[in-house]
């Protein structure tokens, strides 16, 4: 899960059926099967939100709404 | 030709209001949309770009699907929800940098059925990261009319305003792209970018780069508190020689104008009422310019989201999210524009939390009142080299922060209960703004502003002057003018309440005008003292000898403290009521604050009297 990543993590998505209208945004900023993300950082302390870059596009999202992305 | 509405509509940080700027140039912009309570920004084109047809910014999106109220405005409005009129062209702002982005947006209002142009911005940095997109293909695979421009080089506008001539008012036969869910529309827009697009070169790593260290878990806060001293160091220290100047324009205008009008009731309401409840309100241009010239650099380079990033926890213990960062801070202006802001807040939960919290924020009219009474009690020495006077003011802008905490905290745990919606935002690449646009943006504010002040507070400043004025003292009776207009009689009735924080009379009546307009207190309390001032001297240094004689220091800091949290000012609460649509809710909050700012007040006065005694 994109949910549990760490930072410098790499990969690709492979399963993502959004349900919420936030994860329909996710999908349209670029959270697509088969894109490939890089986790850039953690915010401080409490390691969240991410800093998730996809497609080129630099996306700061709470963990909590990644949980529905699996990746490779 | 008939004037025609067009609608500009693009992602968020497309360039889009770069765009607008520059076609529609310097004017009055803001305009009440008719039948709903939303502002949208509305201009004729400018002559140099064909005039005659006016041009809507609306609120940025990445798709007609929304998820926060202004994306929904976008989006109602396009659709002709709710009696919109149909525009007759949309203008379709794509940034080049990041085409794929764009383009589901694109595919959503093709199938709207009005004509389309596309606007593909910022083809300037698009072809310095090596990156060629070709109009023609764009063009064909989109079926509308494809333009290359940079809005900040002023790149390609010519051939803009050709299209948007040739195109506006167009019927249009529906788009021939087609697509079913997320998944195919998804893959469509890959397709079409896809085919644009070539990649001839190596990205710029500037983005990268700076976001090493800008949203660094270490260094983030830093710079974030360094940025932010350096706005409240500007906005006090750069903003003192323009204001100086500012207010003693305004003692000459006042002093030629005395000079002229034979004495009598006239010269009164102009001189007084007039010049001087107007002048003490434009003196803060130079502030407020200022502060937005900060806040419109910030956003434009690309900040303001990572500041959202950052503070995304601190304020989720408060149950605010990350995104009320940028309304709060434009609160150090004015909460008006503050609250208005909050429309970028998706969770209507959140956006209420935030704009009900705005009015706490320091804004720059209490600065006067401050000031004032700063100058009078607190003495102008130094402790280890800070100044005494700036600690107490720097103590009151860090009083205003703890009162959002605080009262965000309480409000979490009673009628907006819940947490912040999780946050969800881009990271724009950063960019250089346009010195040009940035200074019509910021001339933008400085107007609005005078003409609040030309209007708002002109008509305010001529109500007071009449309720402290009439009716008049007859010749023969006792005591002050003041007491016998109808601000001293309320004075009067309020008094009793206010007695326990310790304000005297005159304070309570010149409560009264500071909830019209705050700053205005200053100008009310020179009236109801009665000053004869020396036209040569302001105001402003009278008043401050004359209350330093007059009041317990207990009293002027036991105001301080009122201020922190009075329900200020009538146009704030006007606002709110529109922008949160409950006026229940507004005028629960409006006694809570007010309930706040006596408890604060009779707290400080209580405290203070018992330490000096």
């Amino acid at each position: 899960m994109l949910s549990q990543g760490k930072k410098g993590d790499r990969g690709q998505i492979i399963e993502f059926k959004p349900t919420s209208p936030e994860e329909v945004r996710l999908v349209e900023l670029g959270f697509k099967v088969g894109a490939h993300y890089e986790i850039v950082e953690e915010a401080p302390l409490s390691k969240d939100p991410l800093v998730i870059e996809i497609n080129g596009v630099r996306i700061a999202v709470r963990r909590f709404l990644l949980n529905q992305i699996g990746v490779s | 030709m008939t004037e025609s509405l067009m609608a500009l509509v693009g992602n968020p940080n497309c360039g889009k209001t770069a765009l607008f700027n520059t076609l529609t140039g310097l004017k009055n912009k803001v305009a009440n949309y008719p039948g709903v309570t939303v502002d949208i920004v509305k201009s004729a084109l400018s002559q140099t770009y064909g005039g005659n047809h006016v041009l809507m910014d609306l609120p940025g999106t990445y798709s007609l699907s929304p998820v926060s109220d202004d994306e929904a405005i976008t989006s109602d409005l396009l659709k002709g929800v709710a009696g919109f009129p149909k525009p007759k062209l949309i203008i379709n702002v794509l940034d080049a940098t990041q085409l794929e982005l764009g383009l589901g947006l694109t595919l959503d209002l093709l199938r709207l059925g009005h004509p389309v142009i596309v606007a593909l911005n910022m083809i300037d940095l698009a072809e310095a990261n090596g990156t060629v997109i070709s109009v023609k293909t764009l063009s064909k695979e989109l079926n509308v009319p494809v333009v290359a421009i940079s809005a900040t080089k002023q790149r390609g506008l010519k051939d803009l305003t050709l299209a948007i001539h040739q195109t506006i008012g167009r019927s249009v036969d529906g788009t021939t792209l087609n697509w079913t869910d997320l998944v195919s529309k998804g893959e469509l827009v890959h397709k079409i970018s896809k085919a644009s697009t070539e990649i001839k070169g190596i990205p710029s790593r500037l983005t990268s780069i700076v976001d090493r260290y800008v949203i660094h878990p270490i260094w983030g806060p830093i710079i974030l508190l360094a940025a932010l001293a350096l706005i409240f160091q500007a906005v006090f220290a750069w903003a003192s020689a323009p204001m100086d100047l500012i207010e003693s324009l305004v003692a000459a205008v006042s002093g030629a104008v005395s000079e002229i009008l034979p004495q009598g009731l006239f010269r009164d309401l102009i001189v007084d009422g007039v010049i001087g409840g107007v002048g003490s309100v434009i003196v803060f241009l130079p502030q407020i310019m200022i502060l937005f010239a900060f806040i419109l650099f910030l956003e434009d380079f690309g900040y303001m989201a990572r500041a959202s990033y950052l503070m995304d926890r601190i304020m989720g213990t408060v149950g605010l999210s990350g995104k009320a960062v940028i309304p709060l801070v434009s609160g150090l202006a004015c909460a008006v524009p503050s609250i208005l802001a909050t429309r970028s807040i998706p969770s209507k939960r959140d956006r209420l939390l935030t704009m009900m919290l705005a009015p706490l924020m320091t804004c720059s009219a209490r600065l006067p009142v401050y000031a004032l009474l700063i100058a009078a009690f607190v003495p102008a020495k130094s402790i280890l080299g800070f100044n005494q006077q700036g600690i107490v003011m720097l103590l009151l802008y860090v009083g205003g922060v703890l009162a959002v905490l605080m009262v965000g905290f309480v409000l979490k745990w009673t009628v907006l209960p819940g947490n912040a919606q999780p946050l969800l935002i881009e990271l724009p690449r950063y960019k250089w703004p346009s010195l040009k646009l940035l200074v019509i943006a910021i001339l933008d504010r400085g107007l609005m502003f005078l003409k609040r002040a030309g209007t708002f507070i002109l008509a305010v400043s001529i109500v007071m002057w009449a309720v402290t004025t009439f009716p008049q003292k007859p010749e023969s009776a006792p005591g002050t003018a003041i007491e016998y207009s109808v601000a001293g009689r309320i004075g009067k009735l309020i008094e009793p309440v206010l007695k326990p924080v310790g304000f005297n009379y005159e304070i309570a009546v010149a409560l009264i005008p500071g909830f019209a307009a705050r700053e205005v207190m200053v100008s009310a309390l020179g009236t109801v003292y009665a000053i004869e001032g020396d036209t040569e001297e302001s105001i402003g240094t009278n008043l401050q000898t004359y209350i330093e004689e007059k009041w317990a220091p207990g009293t002027a800091f036991a105001l301080l403290a009122w201020y922190i949290f009075s329900p200020q000012c009538l146009a704030t609460f006007a606002v709110l009521g529109r922008e949160s649509r409950s006026w229940k809710k507004t005028s629960g909050i409006f006694v809570f604050y007010l309930a706040l700012a006596w408890l604060a007040a009779f707290a400080v006065f209580s405290i203070s009297t018992w330490l000096l005694a």
